[in-house]
């Protein structure tokens, strides 16, 4: 009998599955990163939220005042703030990191008790007569660091 | 003689259970991975349209308010005729300080009969 007639051996025949069965381990296995996807939307869609609700706040004059008198002629300057008017200066853009905390009612605000993937750092600059913001609010997601900016000119 | 007879054989009943038992182990696990992927793309499609859904309501009731086209009071049914799940599966929290409202959406949706998907989203506005 010549050697082609002689079919599989157990090694080709099992080389041949598992080479098979790895295909499709691989593309199925693919398939499963949709569920952490959705996780990386979620938190982007709330930094973005997140992101809005520090711009909305400056608009409050008083809230805009108050960080103007502490403005001293640095430039820019860095600050924390919260929907409840709670104002901290920070002395740099890595200062105000990790600043969003869950508060008993699920708030997030800067003096909640539980920690959140959040924090949002609003820098306020002078130009002439008018208030550049930038809010930059960050999440952590697979180690790595993501960011969600919104830039805002308020005129007097 | 007796040499080209054995190769003529093809598998032995060894070869053949072993070849049988490797495969049905493979498929098992290829299966499993199969079925926890199908469930996985159910469980992302609902939080998918879930996120849609809540960040689409929040963002209309935040201009709502803004723009003075509806009251606080309002607000809260005003988010539930725009949502599609069951009113059980929305909580509206909402907090007013020096004329700024909070809003803090909820909601919850079931993807089978044992589990279900939630999502939160904050935001504030200043009232008019």
């Amino acid at each position: 009998m010549s050697k082609k007639e002689k079919g599989l051996t157990i090694i080709e025949l099992l080389i041949t599955i598992s080479i098979f069965m790895g295909t499709i381990v691989v593309v199925l296995g693919l398939g499963s990163r949709a569920i952490s996807e959705t996780d990386y939307l979620f938190l982007q869609t709330q930094a973005v939220f997140l992101a809005e609700e520090g711009i909305e706040i400056l608009k409050d004059d008083a809230i805009r005042s108050s960080i103007k008198s502490q403005m001293g002629g640095e430039s820019p300057t860095f600050w924390s703030i919260d929907y409840e008017g709670t104002i901290e200066k920070k002395s740099s853009l890595e200062g105000c990191k990790e600043n969003l905390k869950e508060n008993s009612e699920g708030f997030y605000n800067l003096t909640g008790n539980k920690e959140s993937p959040f924090s949002r750092c609003i820098t306020v600059w002078e130009d002439g007569e008018a208030l550049k913001v930038k809010t930059k609010t960050s999440f952590f997601y697979k180690g790595e660091e993501r960011d969600v900016n919104l830039y805002r000119i308020f005129y007097e | 003689m007796n040499k080209r007879k054995k190769k003529k054989n093809g598998f032995t009943l060894i070869e053949t259970m072993v070849a049988v038992v490797i495969f049905t182990v493979v498929m098992s696990l290829a299966l499993a991975i199969f079925l926890s992927v199908v469930r996985n793309q159910r469980f992302a499609l609902q939080r998918q349209k879930l996120i849609s859904e809540t960040s689409h309501a929040l963002y209309m009731a935040k201009n709502a308010l803004a723009s003075g086209e509806e009251t606080e009071e309002n607000i809260e049914s005003f988010i539930k005729d725009m949502l599609s799940m069951k009113e059980e599966g929305v909580i509206l929290e909402k907090v007013s300080v020096n004329g700024r409202t909070t809003l803090l959406l909820q909601t919850t949706m079931k993807v089978d009969e044992e589990n279900e998907v939630s999502v939160k989203l904050q935001t504030t506005t200043l009232k008019r």
